[in-house]
């Protein structure tokens, strides 16, 4: 099959499968690619550390470009997407996914930026976003899980 | 889903957010929990969060991609105790620095994994079982 058919048969059966529900929603997809971002980021704390869990100023940052950035990201994205499938319940979208996700973001790099810089109160801020956003997963994942009725 | 899997989730997300809050605490006073509150933390979001959520996520989806049925219900039923009898106790003994509730609650806590271990492999090599 000449290429520019092959690119137009593979746009389609693309199209179908993310028509079918198979393919990532935009907001998975966003927490999917940042998660891999986070962990390129996070494996840079190897380079100059030796080990996520060296001693120093910079282990909580490193270490949590790799629990928040990376397996919070993993998470979110992968459980918004497979858990309403697995049950056939409804996730809360609309702004819950975006609003999840700018406090996810906001909340790691307040966390990392606060403790390589040495700025407790910004380390706090970022600990109590990265928090929030874990509450608003929660709050859009409970009613899959335990529908009413 | 089993309803069992769903209470995995759901543990998970409830120790995701209680980990959280008690390093947030930590963060805000050192002095306002007592105990090793860092390594208590730690342990709540990797054993009780992330592996708590990969429990109950592999134990719908590795049947279904192996193509055969759970090996063991009750095995699952089983990790599930085991799971969340040992956790409690290890936070237990990090924050009232009490080594040997660390000890025993890490026996539980392996038992689970032991059992979730067997039963996967079991599970995807189509043994069949109780
Ligand atoms: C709400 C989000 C979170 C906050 C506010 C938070 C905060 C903290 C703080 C303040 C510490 C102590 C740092 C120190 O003084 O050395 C810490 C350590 C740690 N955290 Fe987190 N964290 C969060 C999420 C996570 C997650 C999701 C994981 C794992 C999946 C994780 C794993 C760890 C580990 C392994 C340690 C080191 C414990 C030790 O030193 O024994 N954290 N975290
Ligand atoms: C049966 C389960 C487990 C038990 C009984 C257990 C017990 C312990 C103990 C006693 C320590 C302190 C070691 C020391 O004082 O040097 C520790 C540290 C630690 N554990 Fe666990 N653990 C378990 C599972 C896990 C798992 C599954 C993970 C990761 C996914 C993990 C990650 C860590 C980390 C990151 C530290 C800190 C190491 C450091 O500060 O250098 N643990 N654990």
């Amino acid at each position: 099959m000449p290429e520019k058919d092959l690119a137009e048969v593979q746009r389609q059966a693309h199209s179908r499968m993310a028509q079918m529900g198979f393919t990532f929603s935009r907001d998975n997809r966003g927490f999917i690619i940042a998660a891999q971002i986070y962990l390129m980021f996070a494996g840079i704390g190897l380079l100059i550390n030796g080990s996520f869990l060296a001693d120093g100023v910079s282990r909580p940052a490193f270490l949590h470009l790799l629990t928040l950035g990376f397996m919070l990201f993993m998470i979110y994205g992968l459980g918004s997407h497979m858990l309403p499938r697995f049950t056939g319940n409804p996730i809360r979208e609309g702004p819950w996914p975006w609003l999840q996700m700018g406090l996810a973001h906001a909340g790691v790099a307040g966390y990392v930026a606060g403790y390589l810089a040495g700025w407790h109160g910004l380390t706090i801020v970022g600990a109590v976003l990265a928090w929030l956003s874990l509450a608003v997963f929660t709050f859009r994942v409970w009613p899959v899980l335990w529908p009413r009725g | 889903m089993h309803k069992r899997n769903r209470l995995f989730v759901s543990i998970a997300l409830v120790y995701g957010l209680l980990g959280g809050l008690i390093a947030i605490v930590r963060l805000l006073d050192p002095s306002l929990i007592p105990g090793n509150v860092p390594r208590a933390h730690g342990h709540i979001m990797l054993l009780g969060f992330i592996l708590m959520m990969i429990y109950g996520i592999a134990l719908h989806v590795l049947p279904r991609f192996g193509g055969f049925p759970l090996y063991s219900e009750r095995m699952a039923d089983w990790q599930l105790y085991l799971a969340n009898t040992g956790l409690p106790l290890m936070i237990a003994g990090w924050l009232g620095w009490r080594d040997m509730l660390v000890m025993t609650g890490g026996l539980f806590t392996y038992g689970a994994i032991v059992l979730f271990g067997l039963n996967m492999i079991l599970t995807v090599r189509g043994k069949t079982g109780a």
